[in-house]
């Protein structure tokens, strides 16, 4: 086998799909080649280096979400054009948002909320939904009442 | 960027079955990280495995999963959903569309027993690879991912991307050497 061979070969080869007597070729070639054994080496360096790159964990409650046969998130993002403090005004426009859904949700699985507010919806229970700002729950849905949804946290 | 999340945070159904559970532990890391690194948004990657592994468990409940001799989901049936659901999830985002925002460190868990220096260093490279993985096309990039990070046989691949074998070593080949060049412009030489 030529080095020409062997460079040709060498994806196939790093990635063990080369046909047996293949790979006993490229064996025998590299041990016999300092300069192939060399870029073999750096292959293999270049290869640890992208996985360690690219490498990390899922999020812990993402996994404990998975496992407890939770719907994903359901998300709306907000763009803001200066990083920093959230100003109040989003914060509002957020828990806005959250009420419509909710109350939607509600109403149009239950028909009239009060009078069924456990109503086999997850989002009629109280305290099955929760508003998460930026990744930290800031307040929660407690209750129905005559006049609304009650929404309890700190950001109210 | 604000985020805005509805969840129920009410029990649903219990735990999963102990194949489930096992999947999870086996896979999920590596379906996000694939999924990260294909989407280029820690957060959008986070919905798409969501919904990947909920897939999958429904998969196995019904009986519909490849299974391995363990009884879990062999990893290309594992990937091949996350990537349909990853493509589900662009083309509906096509639609709306969607605003996608980049990935940034915020999205990923830094480990804790990695020196600070070699953090950075690591989060350096980690933006340049992204750069350059944003400018290979899904195919080769999803070839990258799964060959050379995740190692998947060229077999696996190619039924995940429906694709010849052959085809998945060129891609494969060439994404590899597109990557290279495109991280020595950007002084990240690997």
């Amino acid at each position: 086998m030529r080095c020409e061979d062997l460079r040709d070969k060498l994806t196939a080869y790093l990635d063990g799909e080369l046909p047996g007597d293949e790979t006993a070729s490229c064996d025998a070639h590299l041990a016999a080649c300092e300069a192939c054994g060399d870029l073999v080496a750096e292959s293999w360096e270049r290869r640890d280096r992208w996985r360690a790159t690219l490498d990390g964990n899922a999020p812990e409650d993402l996994r404990r979400d998975i496992l407890a046969g939770r719907p994903p998130l359901r998300t709306i993002r907000f763009d803001r054009k200066h990083r920093g403090r959230k100003s109040m005004w989003t914060v509002w426009a957020a828990a806005a948002v959250l009420a419509v859904i909710v109350l939607g949700r509600v109403v149009s699985r239950t028909g009239d909320p009060r009078r069924d507010p456990g109503g086999g919806d997850a989002f009629a229970r109280p305290g099955a939904v929760a508003l998460v700002v930026d990744g930290e729950t800031l307040g929660a849905f407690t209750e129905l009442e005559e006049d609304g949804l009650v929404l309890e946290g700190g950001f109210l | 960027m604000l985020t805005l999340a509805v969840q129920d945070t009410g029990p649903t159904t219990p735990a999963g079955e102990d194949a489930f559970a096992r999947l999870v532990e086996r896979d999920l890391d590596r379906v996000w990280r694939f999924l990260r690194a294909l989407l280029r948004d820690a957060d959008l990657a986070r919905d798409v495995a969501h919904e990947a592994f909920l897939r999958l468990r429904a998969a196995l409940d019904k009986g519909r999963a490849r299974v391995d001799g363990e009884g879990l989901p062999v990893a290309a049936y594992v990937f091949a959903t996350a990537r349909n659901t990853a493509m589900s999830h662009l083309r509906r985002a096509r639609t709306r569309r969607r605003h996608v925002v980049p990935l940034d460190a915020g999205g990923c868990e830094v480990r804790d027993d990695a020196p600070p220096d070699r953090e950075l260093d690591r989060a350096e490279l980690r933006a340049a690879l992204d750069a350059a993985l944003a400018n290979l096309d899904e195919i080769h990039r999803s070839v990258f991912l799964l060959s050379e990070i995740e190692g998947l046989r060229y077999e696996e691949i190619a039924g995940i991307l429906d694709i010849p074998p052959g085809t998945v070593a060129s891609r494969k080949h060439h994404a590899a050497q597109r990557l290279r060049r495109e991280l020595e412009r950007s002084g990240h030489a690997l």
